[in-house]
């Protein structure tokens, strides 16, 4: 097992990125989520509740906006430089904390995403020689997020198969007709929504075994995240969606990565990311 | 330091646990269960069941009077995701009570509804539930209102 350097850099450029787009996604409501929040004070039992709900157990709202700010400057910082241990630790505190606080506003992306920075912490550990702890930790991590990516959708794909709209391809339908979702008029359509259903369910029961192969990698890595930005759209949960576009990254290998960032350092003018 | 075996044991030891906290409870074993609940819920807490096994066949708003009388949804049309998202957790956490024949809301949730309405402005006043259900799922668009008031203390 080893890890891939330059996947984990791109990795961790747009997972700085999402990290920033969320935060500053939360100020215009930051009142109703953290100041007098609407979600009541909830502290689950056991000893790490004092790591991941500090605010919420110390009664602290007024923390809860430094926090964010702290966590803009974090991501902001590690967009444009290399960030260490110390910075990736904050940010995954600073991440769970805020979904422990604000937790009738959580999703499967704040979720993902909090599992995901817990394990950016061992990534920004620095390179070290082959062997070394160092490396062992990196790699250890770099198959973390992997695995819990693959996870993510088989275990949604094995929810999916237990349930009955699913496989008789009437579930797309029934959400689409929920007012709370868009676009109810794609309803109107029932072979549409069928073969919708059915591809959704193909993909995520297959993507756990496809994205180990070079030659299906690429194309099960774009139908995914068609898939997400199509939820993020239509679903109301952007978050989510880009929280899957960015985890999904880490499953390029070395070259591919290699490629984006080439691509990416041209359109920059400069040779890499951070 | 050789790190060969521990790290692919690791990431299938972790992975396992994560799998038997996140997949239906009747596919797993319930000391597996337990070990899985002890060991994730702390740190690596998820779930993966948006819209699974099904998507729910009823709607939800929660709805109030305005000052002429009318009921009218409660903060569902907010242009903020976030808040539009707690709304409508509520919505099917009180939802959730009516089906198991319920209708006075669990504490937590008639707190936060509560607090929705003071950030709304709106009075303490009636609440109800609006669902509006599927009957046939070939056919989605076709769907039967039920009404529920709601009790929150």
């Amino acid at each position: 097992m080893t890890a891939a350097p330059t996947t984990i850099r791109l990795f961790r450029f747009a997972l700085h990125l999402w990290m920033l787009g969320f935060l500053l996604s939360v100020l215009p409501v930051l009142d109703v989520l953290y100041i007098e929040p609407l979600s009541p004070r909830w502290v689950p039992p056991g000893p790490f509740a004092r790591i991941t709900h500090t605010i919420g157990a110390a009664s602290m709202a007024m923390a809860s906006p430094v926090m964010v700010a702290v966590g803009i400057v974090l991501a902001l910082v590690g967009l444009f430089r290399r960030s260490g241990v110390i910075a990736a630790l904050v940010l995954w505190w600073v991440q769970i904390n805020l979904m422990g606080q604000a937790w009738l506003a959580g999703s499967g992306g704040q979720q993902l995403m909090a599992v995901v920075l817990f394990w950016n912490i061992g990534l920004s550990v620095a390179e070290g020689s082959p062997g070394s702890w160092r490396n062992g930790l990196r790699t250890l991590s770099f198959w973390m997020i992997r695995s819990q990516l693959v996870l993510a959708y088989a275990v949604t794909a094995v929810h999916k198969l237990t349930g009955v709209l699913w496989p008789s391809g009437d579930a797309i339908g029934v959400v689409l007709t929920d007012e709370a979702f868009a676009p109810s008029l794609v309803a109107n359509w029932p072979v549409l929504c069928h073969l919708v259903t059915w591809a959704v369910l193909v993909l995520q029961c297959t993507i756990p075994f496809a994205l180990w192969w070079r030659r299906t990698r690429v194309a099960w890595l774009l139908a995914a995240m068609a898939f997400h930005l199509a939820t993020a759209i239509w679903l109301d949960i952007p978050e989510m969606g880009f929280a899957f576009c960015v985890v999904l990254l880490i499953q390029l290998s070395e070259a591919e990565g290699q490629w984006i960032m080439n691509r990416l350092g041209q359109a920059r003018g400069t040779p890499s990311l951070p | 330091m050789r790190l060969r075996w521990p790290i692919p044991l690791l990431v299938a030891g972790h992975t396992a646990l994560l799998a038997a906290y996140t997949l239906p409870a009747d596919l797993v074993p319930l000391r597996t269960r337990a070990l899985a609940i002890a060991y994730v819920r702390p740190l690596f807490h998820q779930q993966w069941r948006l819209f699974a096994p099904d998507p729910p066949l009823c709607s939800c708003q929660l709805q109030v009077t305005d000052a002429n009388g009318r009921w009218v949804g409660l903060g569902e049309d907010h242009p903020h995701y976030l808040y539009r998202r707690m709304v409508r957790g509520m919505a099917w956490n009180a939802q959730r009570g009516v089906v198991e024949g319920h209708t006075r809301v669990e504490p937590v949730i008639a707190e936060a509804i509560g607090r929705l309405l003071r950030d709304q402005g709106s009075s303490v006043g009636p609440v109800r539930l609006v669902e509006r259900c599927i009957t046939d799922p070939e056919r989605p668009h076709q769907r039967e209102e039920r009404i529920t008031p709601l009790v929150l203390r």
